[in-house]
Order: structure tokens, then sequence, then C-alpha cells
């Protein structure tokens, strides 16, 4: 008997890749390391969409390298923002590529 | 048949085949059994996830228990009472996400849980088994903590802190009230759902009463003694409505005693107060199935440990968002969401026999003090494994000196985005 729910196609790509994702950054990490992907999932509370056309945009329509590197001004305070000042300051260096990966390369 | 052979055997009679290399890298097929889980609860923390397991593993089967339709927003709801925003307009569907992730919807209450034999009961008797289950409960109130204020007086004296009637009737209150009147609100201890909602509720009932009923005031009788976002809070009292919010620590006034009904006044241990409109926030505690099924300790809250959101109670029971122990983390509804992602993972983690990622999560959290001006909140939490808890890695507040029309504008980008994250389909 197949659960109706497998009858329907499942969402493609974003699922398996999210937890590839996950357990690629997770798996070889030493146990104290905090996932920095499951962070980046937590970043999605607020960038999700494209649609509304504020500051608020999808992150991964700017890439990697950039979002590494404006998390590492908001850290540093060389950047000034509102509300991500707070959140870089939480983040490390690994944190902050992990993040930056997750969200930033095409999926 | 084992996990593996059982999927495949599944995906080629359903003929899924489409994103088929992509799924073998799921979780999923390094597993030993397949998942049952059962989510109870259709709020942010329960549609977010139910949403991310079906995400991070399609095949696994995914019920999300909740008797309603539709889904009436927290966040946004103090704009419906200050007349910015309808009801309406807080309200999403279930179907949507459901539809497309493939989430099995039961549309009636969870009225018991078989704990022995990891069973949900519903109201008709039905029994749904589940492996783990996920529960996000919300909030329920601590009725007659003070004397006086008991669900049947919430008819009449609106708490308003759960979306719905509760709103409309305090919106009604307020329109109905003559200029020049007393609004109070009472604000609870911590800890509880949403800790700068009162203070939000305050600036924006000041901010309908300066336009239209501009000789009036607002007493908050608080039992803290300070609140979250105070000096953003003050700043923005002071600039918009001088003299116009009143608000009193528990240092000042000390407990609230009573609440007449009748007289639609409260009394505190010093004074009495008798109001035009009267919103009492109670007290608080987790949402009342997992009080009655003993997921609660003396706090009336759950204890859990934040490494997966498994019950401290129940190995097979996460729980997550207002009801759950997450302390440093505020309840609300950005912790339920950020929860609710590393519970998904966690779980997605534990039914493949292995032990769940490390997390990281964050909130943060708007409060608007004006149609098009908004104060925030935000903090990143890690996990301590020596302490099973989080501790806070960094966070801040909006400064009193600050451009709250720009924080404005991304809170309301943020309602759209954060709804349409967790109930878009």
């Amino acid at each position: 008997m197949i659960p109706p729910s497998l009858t329907r196609r499942p969402a493609p790509l974003l699922p398996a890749l999210l937890m590839q994702a996950i357990f690629a950054v997770s798996c070889p990490a030493t146990a104290k390391d905090a996932d920095p992907s499951l962070a980046a999932l937590s970043c999605l509370g607020c960038h999700t969409g494209d649609e509304d056309g504020s500051e608020l945009y999808a992150l991964d329509r700017i890439g990697a390298r950039m979002i590494a590197a404006e998390l590492r001004a908001y850290r540093a305070g060389t950047r000034q923002g509102t509300v991500m000042n707070r959140i870089a300051g939480g983040l490390d260096d690994g944190e902050i590529e992990g993040i930056a990966r997750f969200l930033g390369e095409p999926q | 048949m084992n996990a593996r052979r059982r999927f495949l055997r599944v995906l080629a009679m359903s003929g899924l085949t489409l994103g088929l290399d992509a799924c073998v890298s799921s979780r999923y097929l390094r597993g030993t059994s397949p998942g049952r889980v059962v989510v109870i609860g259709g709020g942010y923390g329960g549609v977010t996830a139910a949403r991310y397991l079906k995400l991070m593993d399609p095949w696994l089967s995914v019920t999300l228990v909740e008797p309603r339709d539709t889904y009436l927003s927290c966040p946004g709801s103090n704009e419906v009472i200050a007349g910015i925003a309808e009801l309406s307009m807080l309200e999403r569907p279930y179907a949507a996400v459901c539809g497309r992730l493939g989430i099995d919807k039961v549309n009636a209450a969870a009225i018991r849980l078989d704990r022995m034999r990891r069973r949900v009961i519903l109201a008709d008797g039905t029994e749904i088994p589940y492996d783990r289950m996920i529960l996000s409960p919300g909030i329920n109130f601590r009725w007659n903590a003070i004397p006086g204020y008991d669900e049947a007086a919430s008819h009449t004296i609106p708490h308003a802190w759960k979306a719905g009637p509760q709103t409309d009737l305090l919106a009604r209150q307020l329109r109905t009230m003559p200029d020049g009147g007393l609004v109070v609100v009472t604000a609870p201890a911590n800890p509880y759902r949403c800790p700068p909602g009162p203070y939000e509720r305050a600036s924006l009932i000041a901010w309908y009463l300066k336009c239209h009923k501009p000789r009036s005031k607002i007493l908050v009788l608080d039992a803290k003694t300070r609140f979250s976002k105070q000096p953003a809070f003050e700043r923005a009292w002071r600039d918009l409505y001088p003299g116009m919010i009143d608000w009193v620590s528990s240092e000042k006034q000390g407990r609230l005693e009573r609440v007449d009904i009748r007289n639609r006044s409260v009394e505190t241990e010093f004074d009495s107060f008798k109001a035009d409109v009267l919103n009492v926030i109670p007290p608080q505690k987790a949402g009342a199935l997992a009080e009655q099924s003993g997921l609660t300790d003396e706090s009336g809250w759950c204890p859990v440990d934040p490494l997966s959101f498994v019950s401290s109670l129940d190995p097979a029971i996460h729980i997550i968002g207002d009801a759950c122990q997450a302390a440093p983390m505020p309840k609300s509804a950005f912790s339920a969401n950020s929860q609710a992602k590393v519970c998904a993972a966690a779980v997605v983690s534990i039914l493949a026999g292995e032990r769940p990622p490390e997390p990281l999560l964050i909130n943060h959290c708007y409060s608007f003090v004006a149609a098009e001006e908004a104060i925030s909140i935000s903090g990143v939490y890690a996990y301590s494994a020596a302490e099973k808890q989080l501790t806070s890695r960094s966070g801040g507040e909006t400064p009193p000196a600050s451009d709250r029309r720009r924080e404005a504008v991304y809170a309301k980008a943020w309602q759209r985005n954060f709804r349409a994250g967790v109930f878009g389909g």
C-alpha cells in the first residue's frame, strides 16, 4: 500500500540538497562544532522570497562570496545595518563560510 | 525487507524517478527503519517542522494534527487591534503547504497521548501511531492566577493573546470607548508568549487613540520591573505619545490582587484602577495537551534538550515553540520557526540512527510602535553540550535613537516573507 503522500511528486531538488548540505557540513565536523547549515535555515526566517522588492532579498542571487563578505563586514561594524550587526556578531569564521555556502551556492 | 529495499520498491511503484539522484543522497536511505512522524499543532512551530521534515526527506510519513482549516497569525494581531490591519490578512490556509509537500493533514484535535503505545488519540477515538512526535501545542492560560480573571471573564475583558475573536473584541471595545477614557493593560511576569508584545500593544493602542481619541490615556500595570526593548519603547513613547502611556513597574504597585469584571477595574496591592477598556494578559503555561500528557514540570513548561528539542520526560517526543523551555531564547514565532528546523533535522538524523547535528539558532522580533515605525530585538544561540542548554552568542536591540521608519519597512517585509516561508505552497 502506497501512502497517499507518495502518489504526489515531492518537491524536487531542494529537499535532498538541503539534507546533503546539512550533513555534508555536519558529518565531518567535530562533535562540538555547531552546524552552520542549521543557522542558515534560520536565516530563511526572513530571507525567503524575492517578491517583496525590499532589502530582504533572496540570498541565493548574490552568491556565497558576497554573503560571506557582507557577514564579515557586519560583524566588524564596517557595514552598519539594523539587525545584521547583532546576528553576525554571534558567528565565527567557519560558520560564516558555512552559512554563505549553504545559502549562496546554486542549488 | 530492509528500509532501502522497501524504499526502492515504493519508489518504483509510485513512478517517482525524477530527482532520484538527488534523493538517494537524502538521509532516509541510510536509515534502518521507515519513520512515521506525527506533528501536533498547526502554529508557526508545527507547520515549519512538518514542512522541513518533508523537505529533508520527502518519503517520510508526516502527519499534521490540527483541527482548523486556516491559521490566524498572532504576530500582526496588535495591528488589527489598532485598526491598521484586518484580521483576515493574518489568515493562512493549511491546504497549500500540506498539498505541495505531501503532509497528511488530520483535521481533528488530539485529545490524549498514549505514550506507552506511541499513539495519538483523536476526539472520535481514532488512534494515530508514531515513531517520533513533534509537539507544538502553544500556550494555555493560568486562569484564576489573578483572582477574578477566568475563561468566562475573558468574554467581556479580553486577553487578546491568541489571535481571533479575542482580537476583535478588544478592537471593538477601543472603537466604542469615549475620548478621554482610560485603557488599562496588565502584563504578566516572565516567561510568556511574545515578551515585547504587551508594549507593542500599548504603543499601537496609543497610535489609534492619538488619531481618534487624543485625550485618552493608557496605563500598563506590569508584573515585572523591566521589559524587552524597554529603552527603545520608552523613547518612542516620549517621541510619539508624550504623556499618554504610563508604565507602572511591579516595584511601584506590587501584585495584581484582583480583576473586577463588573466594574471593569483592577486592584493592585496599593491601589485600584477603573478602566474604560481593560486588557488582562494572564500568566501562561504550556498548551493543555502537553500538561495533560505529563510533559511539563513544576514550571508549567516543557523541559527539553535543545540539541534535538526532545522532551526530558519522553525520548520519543520533541517539543518546540512557546511550550518548551529554551531559555535564553524568548517565546516567539521566529524562535518556534528556528527550533522547528533544528528539530526536523534532528528527527531525520535520529530515525537514521545518528546523532543530531549541533544547532545554532536565531531569534528576531519586530515590534511596531506606530503604523509606520518599528523597533527590533535579535539573538544568536548556541548549544552547550555540558549543560544541555542554549547559551546566548550575541544579540541586541534597536538603540533608543534609531531609524524606526526603516525598521518598519523591514518589519512588513518580514511578515510577508515569514508567513510565505511557513505557509506558502
